[in-house]
């Protein structure tokens, strides 16, 4: 039950049905977005071309000037690459849509971070955070139960390789907020292996344990 | 003993934590002291020391009535990486709704279920729980010993 949002991918720039000449200019240029991209990060340029992007919120917003009312879009846009690695980023132009969405995705990548998952499939336990008036309650779920959650947390989780979330928004739902709270939430998980860090403690996943097979290769 | 000065100890240890203090100080009572020794077992503080109001106490002092009211017990905290490692310390049992459990309540809530109105167990949480002989230990221990209790607090 996802809501019609505009989507948009890299590769979706690269396979655009357009003429030859179009598709090669095209080509280059989101190569040189990501050339451009990975020499302020630091990031292969073959690792961001293959990040997954979903543009999120774009709406016109408005500035009351002397002048009269300047329209200018916004865009929200997450960028993952659906194993660890979420980031969010926020673009604004006066003239196109489509230069807000790719500063969005600019700001996306250079806010890459690593979300701790447990088994890389759910998060650490059950979590509540509140960002503004939106509150968001995130739940960790067995293998096999999917995204259960808001469309919002449901592109987040898809885009960093989440793939059982059990997810409830009280209070404000407004999309940027609820976004921006989730990511919040996300990094503020603390993994096992940190747990133990901290407290000097030794941590044995029994599971693992007793019934994996490991083949140790020498 | 009283659960109005643990819940006051909860906050403040919550605010410590925050204000990221090195060593902060609690009165000095019997479940304070049980409590501060099971936070100490679990890892949560560096050190439990004894002390007055100014200062742990560098050589042994012994506790008499003179002194009493000057007692305190100090509570090293702990941080890693920016963040403290006792972040949360919450009261189940409070004074307004006691919360008691039998062995096969604690039993269950161990292993993840949810007991009444008790949020359940979560990965890393750490819950004392007083037993019939007024003994404060680990959730986990009590399963063991297969002991009924009361769910004091949860802290993570």
């Amino acid at each position: 039950m996802i809501s019609p949002i505009w989507i948009h991918t890299t590769t979706i720039l690269l396979r655009s049905k357009k003429a030859d000449g179009e598709q090669e200019l095209n080509l280059t240029e989101s190569q040189e977005l990501a050339k451009q991209l990975s020499l302020a990060t630091g990031f292969d340029q073959d690792y961001i071309t293959r990040l997954s992007a979903k543009t999120l919120v774009l709406k016109t917003v408005r500035n009351q000037t002397s002048k009269g009312k300047i329209s200018s879009f916004y865009a929200l846009v997450c960028v993952g690459d659906r194993n660890g690695m979420l980031g969010i980023g926020e673009g604004k132009d006066l003239i196109e849509p489509g230069t807000a969405v790719l500063k969005a995705h600019w700001q996306a990548v250079k806010n890459l971070t690593r979300v701790p998952r447990y088994e890389d499939r759910t998060i650490f336990g059950n979590i509540e955070h509140k960002y503004g008036a939106s509150v968001v309650h995130l739940r960790s779920t067995p293998p096999g139960s999917g995204l259960r959650c808001n469309h919002m947390i449901f592109e987040l989780a898809q885009c960093a390789g989440l793939k059982d979330l059990s997810a409830k928004v009280y209070r404000s739902r407004n999309k940027m907020n609820v976004v921006k709270c989730t990511m919040e939430a996300l990094m503020k998980q603390k993994s096992i292996d940190e747990v133990a860090l901290e407290r000097g403690k030794k941590v044995v996943d029994l599971r693992k344990v007793y019934y994996s097979v490991e083949k140790n290769d020498e | 003993m009283s659960l109005v000065k643990l819940a006051n100890v909860g906050a403040h240890l919550q605010n410590c934590a925050m204000a990221k203090l090195p060593l902060t100080k609690i009165p000095y009572t019997k479940l304070h002291l049980q409590i501060a020794l099971g936070l100490y077992k679990e890892g949560f503080v560096s050190s439990v020391k004894r002390g007055s109001i100014t200062g742990p106490d560098l050589t042994p002092v012994e506790v008499t009535p003179d002194n009493i009211s000057s007692r305190r017990l100090w509570l090293g905290m702990k941080y890693r990486e920016n963040k403290p490692v006792l972040s949360k310390f919450q009261l189940i049992s409070k004074p307004n709704r006691r919360v008691f459990c039998t062995s096969s309540d604690l039993r269950n809530f161990a292993a993840g279920q949810r007991f009444r109105f008790v949020k359940p167990l979560q990965p890393g949480e750490v819950i004392f729980v007083r037993t019939r002989e007024k003994e404060v230990i680990d959730l986990h221990e009590a399963v063991k010993k297969q002991l009924d209790g009361e769910l004091l607090c949860r802290i993570q």
